[in-house]
């Protein structure tokens, strides 16, 4: 195998777009099911981990506490290619996670994304809509508050720096 | 024995641990990739720490050592790194700059961590073209360091030594020796550190990295998170006594994770006892 050929196989591997059986060259083949691929594998994501909880803390705090913390992170590695920059890693964790099925953790990753936009100094104002209370998502997330439940409601969340504490909740009626 | 000094990596966020092993140390190693910061589009270094480390520099010596140039990618070592290194190279005095022997992204893609490459002659001309080019462009002495393997190596051309010395014989870059890496080969992989270090070309090693780890599910990793161990120091110490290394500076890896989990006292004292056997 020429240089490109090995690095684009351990890339596939750590990416979870091969495994061993994919694989003619029997090194591969073995590399894919030893442990210290597993280990390797391991560290990879442990470290993505920490990087996110750093930066993304509320999201973070929301996943942990949705128990899906791990999952998130590991398919974040798996789908998305990231830059090895923390800053970088954490705005496009919390971007991959904008659009995601379960709408509270939608709502969190956008609020916690535009907050870091105007805590860098962006001057636009973030509009984020939410079903749910917003006050029982920040209690739900700090507070140990019960889940927060889908309100019959629609919620404007305005995040912006020239608002006290840079955000609003409004009513949509 | 040469003259060596003592160093320690510092990211501009612990000014008061670096007040404390302020007088043990010669040298400060900085990562561009580590003090940089993103605006949106890019990643720079922000002034304020540009002029710490000038503030720094009529004091302490100053190197560069990077983790993100990925030197070994098949499609090309890191623009973005460079873009960093040239902001600190028209601004700061640094004696030299320094990156691992390996590479963190293929295709574009990060890998999340840092591998080795096949030791193999399409490996040897790329890398060598690579130093060549980023000597030319810096005119300063850059050095290259031996990485931790945690899968084994793929079939290789030439033994690990062989490939460090052959790359410097053509291109006249130096090495950073981690001793703490060659002792987590050699518990993974049984690597022959004596054979290592007999073989390598000791009059090119201006640098070593100390350090310590964890042992994870019968893995010794290169965590950078403890006070350095007995058997580091001896093999340290052995090395800068052999006769023909030209080795300046003992640089005690630790990251920032580690500080509150050891606390500024007890890395203090681990400087100050660093200094006392190796400055």
């Amino acid at each position: 195998m020429n240089l490109k050929e090995i690095q684009t196989g351990y890339l596939d591997l750590l990416k979870g777009r091969r495994n061993s059986l994919d694989f003619k060259d029997e090194y591969f083949r073995e590399v894919a099911e030893s442990k210290n691929f597993r280990v390797l594998n391991d560290i990879v994501i442990y470290w993505r981990a920490h990087g996110i909880r750093e930066y993304c803390a509320i999201t973070s705090e929301l996943l942990i506490k949705l128990d899906k913390f791990q999952e998130k992170v590991e398919s974040f590695y798996r789908d998305i290619n990231f830059s090895g920059y923390i800053e970088e890693l954490g705005k496009t964790f919390l971007q991959y996670l904008s659009d995601d099925d379960d709408k509270l953790i939608s709502f969190v990753s956008r609020f916690e994304l535009a907050l870091i936009n105007v805590n860098l100094g962006s001057d636009k104002e973030y509009s984020i809509e939410s079903d749910f209370e917003p006050d029982d998502i920040f209690r739900f997330i700090l507070d140990n508050g019960k889940y927060p439940e889908q309100s019959i409601k629609k919620f404007l969340v305005i995040v912006s720096e020239r608002l006290e504490n840079f955000y609003t909740v409004e009513v949509k009626e | 024995m040469q003259n060596t000094f003592l160093g320690a990596t510092y990211e501009f966020k612990n000014p008061s641990l670096l007040e404390k092993i302020y007088p043990y140390i010669n040298y400060l190693e900085i990562t561009p990739d580590s003090i940089s910061t993103f605006d949106g589009k890019r990643s720079y270094i922000p002034n304020e720490i540009i002029d710490e480390i000038k503030a720094l520099s009529a004091d302490k010596k100053i190197v560069v050592h990077g983790v993100g140039l990925s030197i070994g990618s098949f499609d090309g070592y890191s623009e973005e790194y460079l873009n960093l290194l040239d902001s600190l190279y028209d601004k700061i005095d640094f004696e030299w700059h320094s990156e691992h022997l390996g590479y963190t992204k293929v295709s574009g893609e990060s890998l999340g961590t840092m591998l080795s490459l096949p030791r193999t002659n399409e490996t040897l001309d790329m890398i060598c073209e690579r130093v060549n080019e980023i000597m030319k462009r810096y005119n300063k002495e850059f050095l290259l360091e031996n990485i931790i393997r945690i899968v084994p190596d793929y079939k290789s051309d030439f033994r690990e030594a062989e490939f460090m010395n052959k790359i410097s014989e053509s291109t006249g870059c130096g090495f950073i020796l981690d001793v703490y890496n060659l002792e987590c080969d050699n518990y993974n992989h049984g690597f022959d550190i004596e054979g290592y270090i007999d073989e390598l070309d000791l009059s090119k090693v201006k640098e070593i990295h100390i350090a310590n780890g964890s042992i994870e599910d019968g893995f010794m990793l290169d965590a950078h998170c403890g006070t350095v161990m007995d058997s580091t120091i001896e093999l340290t110490k052995k090395i800068i006594n052999l006769p023909g290394n030209c080795v300046k500076l003992i640089n005690y890896e630790l990251l920032d994770e580690a500080i509150p989990l050891l606390g500024e006292d007890v890395i203090a004292e681990e400087y100050k006892r660093l200094n006392g056997i190796f400055n």
